[in-house]
């Protein structure tokens, strides 16, 4: 389907030709992304360049007439120390598991949305609800849900008589991250919703008419259909709820400071704490850039994996 | 004829039987959403103490307005703590709601822009610039707290929505780019080929013919701007510091204080943070069936 | 930035990016002196914020010191209650100008190092004032030797039960030991009248350690000497024992909630004025609101004990500080003092005003031992249910933590927070947790020097 759109649309514009319509104006095209770089840089460009140049000298704010040149100095002191990788892997837990979560409860919820029935209107603005609200006061609202001595899940669970005493969900390690994860995905799945309903909204009705005349299955029609359709839509998905994930700071702030023991103390708690706590602004900004690297290394990856797909002109 | 009959009955119950799965799975997900927000709607309506019994009351036993009614005359109101917290409560949500519209708006006008030309035309740095948009959102926001606040006070914006909107659209803008260049790439070409062949500018062709036709995917990105401001807390208490700038989740956070925490007006001032975003869905929902009928007649 | 600041030196030096360099570059110059000090026609305007705790009325306290004190002009700015630290570090970053604000007693030697304070010895009225102060409070208010500030408030930390729930189990007397608290406690359990008699939080957070501090104190032990070198675990073995002693009150005699491990000093506190738990320990100023029948179920019937020890040995619990500093670079520096005298300690009437003031309103500890005498204070002291000899005898045996002026404090209590939870999870036996802790604070320690 798609080689077939792809080619029909480049077809037309061949037979055209690029220039009458302007397509090939490289100075105009960098005019229109001027005003968006200049915005970007204006109050992105000091922070980056700060903070990397910060990370590589050893700088505690303890000490403000000690700041030494260190090259990666930070960067090695901290591979080396096992909290980095016991946060890194905590890190990589929450985030797969925020993500993987956010991505198929938001290609359900979008595929059931974008079906008639009634009441989908109503719905389809509920879904809304969880994003309006704030993750502080998200992190708030859950701390009270999962309370331990007067939480209402317990409560509920109890009078449903699936447990006998009230438990304590961030007590425990594993409960505690689990927790987080849940809240994280509540707040998180109605724009994975968003972006995915914008896509599926775009894809023309015939062709899943002339799919279900050739006989395809339902899979089949979500394979070769729907899926190249949302590829983008899900690209872009993916990397802002991995980022969001990554970066999870209000929810940790409230929800768990990081407990109990370091069980939910991620890469970005533990820059928080070193910046804010220690004071020690060198091994923070590092920090804060092994975060960066991550996220951007895993943005790549998907790039490789879905950019290519359903990408119809380029 | 019998036959075709049963097959016609038999496709009715089978559009019947999907029709229910569907609306049981609509059901099911408004309880996903509705059931923890249900919480904080029935805590909003609860004496401080009740909220804290065991078990919960799920239907208040003597429901208050109370809590409601203190944001709308602060000066009598029940709070040990917070009072503050209570009269900040309906400027910071204006200061909220300006600040997430002035952010949506910003984001439209430059997305537009850059996403246009990142769907159509192939130049030189292309590649870069996408890669530049994704990368300035990479460093986690806690790391951005001390430069940021630098900057912004170099340009003596501090205590000023105009920053809050500014670090948000910075935020925001890589996002709302690369949602609105795919949106644009989906579009045939050809629709704005012809207008450009009927005679129109290419401001016209973008006001009249692409914007139209992509009002769903600019909504989207419209939302996200929106909400990435609305919902912001750390940036928020950075950058403020008094009413003319405090925005909705900075005034929340403030009914939690060293001596007590104000569950039930929390509840509620997290209620009433929820408002406008729903009404603005709301409005908004109706506009992307609307969009998607017009572009549909244009094509 | 000015220009000793290392990153902007750094970043001109480098000739990074130019005009991002030269936003650095241009911070602070927005902020000129506004007011020469040596003018005396003009009045001198003071800055001055701290954490948004009911600012309403430090708003009304700062008014009435501008109808004193008619010649300052003072500025008050409330900063969010939460993220206060990592505001003002931006604040400080950015070369603002404050003159004078709140500090936690945990930050105060960070702060310190980080050149942002400035001592207040020799100043006007000041060795007087610090003679009414109680010991706990006033070694708070020092670092190396020199004075920082004068008290916003302090408290102690406080062991409080449920004197109905303990009848019902016929338990006559309060505890004073630890042993015999786990037998009040365990008496209580056996009566079926709460599963986990004691609730107590454990979730990190600022102080999270005070329960930890004060058993030791209460037992007239030790963690660190006098070079803040850690005592513990085995020269001197109190923390050892009463870390043993939580833990088998978790796990062996299951009379601890093993849920508190996710609750901090607020949620604990909301939850015990509901009902929950039999004893509990928190911050001193929960205590007045406990016995208030408006803000809880338990009104009357909660009690104050001596803290419990591993042994009675007459001693008290922990006491903190949150203090009134002067920043280092303040143009206005007596104006600012008598703005931080009028707060932290008497108005120009010779009263505490402030701190009374706290006191009566909110129950927050006052730092004045004469405040002891006030009619007014010891009628509310009364009122809300103290036993006064037990009250008096906590607070003249209260200590500051022995490291808490060291400048990596807060670094060593929160580490040492997360050991203790693990200890309370099981993941890690008491003697290798706090070896872990003593460890942790010889290298913050020397990395400090």
């Amino acid at each position: 389907m798609t080689v077939l759109s792809g080619i029909k649309v480049k077809g037309r514009e061949r037979r055209r030709g690029a220039g009458q319509v302007g397509y090939d104006r490289p100075r105009f095209a960098l005019l229109l992304n001027a005003p968006a770089m200049i915005a970007i840089f204006l109050l992105a460009g000091y922070p980056i360049v700060y903070s990397a140049v910060i990370s590589l000298h050893k700088y505690n704010l303890k000490r403000p007439r000690v700041f030494d040149f260190v090259g990666l100095g930070n960067y090695l002191e901290l591979l080396e120390s096992p909290e980095f990788w016991s946060a890194l892997w905590i890190t990589v837990e929450y985030t797969l598991l925020v993500v993987s979560l956010v991505v198929v409860l938001g290609i359900g919820i979008a595929l059931l949305l974008n079906r008639h029935f009634p009441g989908r209107g109503i719905v389809r603005t509920l879904i809304l609800v969880p994003w309006a609200i704030p993750p502080v006061v998200n992190g708030m609202m859950w701390q009270w849900i999962y309370d331990s001595k007067v939480g209402a899940l317990n409560g509920l669970l109890k009078s449903l008589h699936i447990i006998t005493e009230y438990r304590g969900w961030l007590s425990e390690p594993t409960s505690a991250l689990l927790a987080l994860v849940f809240a994280d995905v509540w707040n998180m799945v109605p724009l994975a919703v968003i972006i995915l309903l914008a896509a599926l909204q775009r894809i023309p009705g015939e062709l899943y008419d002339a799919g279900r005349v050739d006989g395809a299955s339902s899979f089949q029609l979500f394979r070769y259909v729907t899926f190249p359709w949302l590829a983008q839509a899900l690209l872009l998905v993916l990397i802002l709820q991995t980022m969001s994930a990554i970066r999870s700071f209000d929810v940790i702030y409230v929800l768990t400071a990081g407990g109990p023991g370091t069980a939910t103390t991620t890469l970005t708690w533990k820059t928080y704490l070193t910046t804010f706590d220690s004071l020690d602004f060198g091994l923070g900004n590092a920090y804060a850039y092994m975060v960066s690297i991550i996220t951007l290394g895993l943005a790549l990856i998907y790039f490789r994996i879905l950019y290519r797909r359903g990408d119809f002109e380029t | 004829m019998t036959e075709v009959i049963a097959q016609s009955h038999m496709r009715h119950w089978r559009q019947d039987v999907r029709l229910i799965a569907l609306m049981l799975g609509g059901a099911l997900v408004t309880v996903y959403i509705l059931a923890p927000f249900c919480w904080l709607l029935l805590s909003s309506f609860m004496h401080e103490q009740d909220a804290l019994s065991v078990p919960p009351h799920w239907i208040p036993k003597n429901p208050t307005l109370s809590n409601y009614l203190s944001f709308f005359n602060p000066s009598e109101t029940r709070a040990v703590v917070g009072s503050r917290a209570i009269e900040q409560t309906l400027p910071g949500m204006l200061n909220s709601f300006i600040a997430a519209v002035g952010t949506a708006v910003v984001n439209l006008v430059l997305g537009t822009l850059a996403g246009y030309s990142l769907a159509r035309f192939k130049f030189r740095g292309r590649g870069a610039l996408l890669g530049i948009y994704l990368g300035s959102r990479m460093l986690p926001g806690i790391a951005l707290i001390v430069p940021l606040y630098l900057t912004i006070k170099a340009f003596g914006l501090l205590d000023h929505l105009v920053a809050l909107i500014a670090t948000y659209v910075t935020f925001t803008l890589p996002f709302t780019i690369w949602l609105l260049k795919n949106y644009f790439q989906a579009i045939p070409r050809s629709l704005e080929e012809a207008a450009l062949i009927d005679g129109c500018t290419w401001l016209q062709m973008m006001v009249k013919v692409l914007l139209p036709t992509a009002l769903p995917g600019l909504i989207a990105a419209a939302m996200f701007a929106f909400m990435t401001a609305w919902n912001d807390y750390l940036f928020a208490v950075i950058l403020t510091s008094t009413t003319a700038s405090k925005t909705m989740p900075v005034v929340v956070a403030g009914f939690a204080t060293d001596v007590t925490t104000e569950r039930t007006l929390m509840a509620t001032s997290g209620v009433l943070a929820i408002i406008p975003p729903l009404v603005l869905a709301f409005l908004f929902q109706r506009l992307i069936v609307q969009g998607l009928t017009s572009g549909a007649v244009k094509d | 930035m000015n220009d000793h600041d290392p990153i902007s030196r750094a970043l001109s030096r480098r000739h990074f990016l130019k005009a991002t360099a030269a936003t650095g570059i241009g911070l602070g110059v927005g902020t000129p002196a506004l007011l020469s000090p040596v003018r005396a026609a003009a009045p001198a305007s003071v800055n001055f914020s701290g954490w948004a705790f009911e600012p309403q009325v430090v708003e009304a306290n700062v008014k009435r010191f501008m109808e004193q004190n008619p010649d300052v002009q003072v500025n008050y700015t409330p900063l969010d209650l939460q993220l206060y630290n990592e505001k003002m570090v931006a604040l400080f970053s950015a070369n603002t100008r404050m003159d004078v604000f709140y500090v936690r007693d945990t930050e105060l030697g960070a702060w310190v190092e980080a050149g942002w304070l400035q001592p207040v010895d020799g100043l006007p009225k000041l060795d007087e004032l610090d003679k009414d102060i109680f010991s706990f409070n006033r070694e708070a208010l020092f670092y190396k030797g020199k004075q920082y500030g004068t008290p916003y408030y302090g408290d102690i930390y406080v062991y409080m039960y449920d004197k109905n729930q303990l009848d019902q189990a016929n338990v006559a007397k309060a505890p004073v030991t630890l042993d015999e608290l786990k037998n009040a406690a365990l008496e209580v359990k056996k009566a079926g009248i709460a599963e986990y008699p004691i609730l107590k939080g454990y979730k990190t957070n600022v102080d999270g350690l005070s329960e930890f501090w004060s058993m030791v104190f209460a037992s007239g032990g030790h963690l660190f000497n006098e070079a803040f070198e850690p005592v513990f675990p085995n020269e001197d073995k109190t923390a050892l024992m009463v870390l043993e002693w939580m833990l088998d009150a978790l796990h062996t005699w299951k009379i601890l909630d093993p849920r508190g491990l996710e609750l901090d000093d607020t949620q604990v506190r909301d939850t015990f004025l509901s009902g929950q738990g039999v004893f509990t320990s928190n911050v001193g100023n929960v205590f007045p609101r406990a016995n208030n029948p408006a803000l809880s179920k338990r009104a009357g019937n909660i009690k104050m004990m001596r803290f419990p020890a591993l042994k009675d040995v007459g001693k008290g619990p922990m006491g903190w500080t949150r203090l009134y500093a002067m920043s280092a670079d303040t143009k206005v520096r007596d104006a600012a003092w008598r703005l931080m005298y009028y707060l932290g300690g008497k108005d120009t009437t010779g009263q505490y005003y402030t701190a009374k003031n706290w006191y009566l309103k909110y129950g927050v500890g006052y730092p004045f031992k004469s405040l002891d005498q006030d009619s007014d204070i010891l009628q509310a002291q009364k009122a809300s249910g103290y036993d006064i000899d037990v009250l008096r005898q906590q607070y003249a045996n209260a200590r500051a933590r022995e490291n808490i002026s060291a400048s990596w404090y807060s670094d060593w209590d929160r580490f040492t927070q997360q050991q203790v939870q693990g200890v309370l999870l099981g993941q890690i036996k008491p003697q290798q947790a706090l070896e872990a802790s003593a460890q942790k604070a010889r290298a913050l320690k020397k990395s400090g020097e």
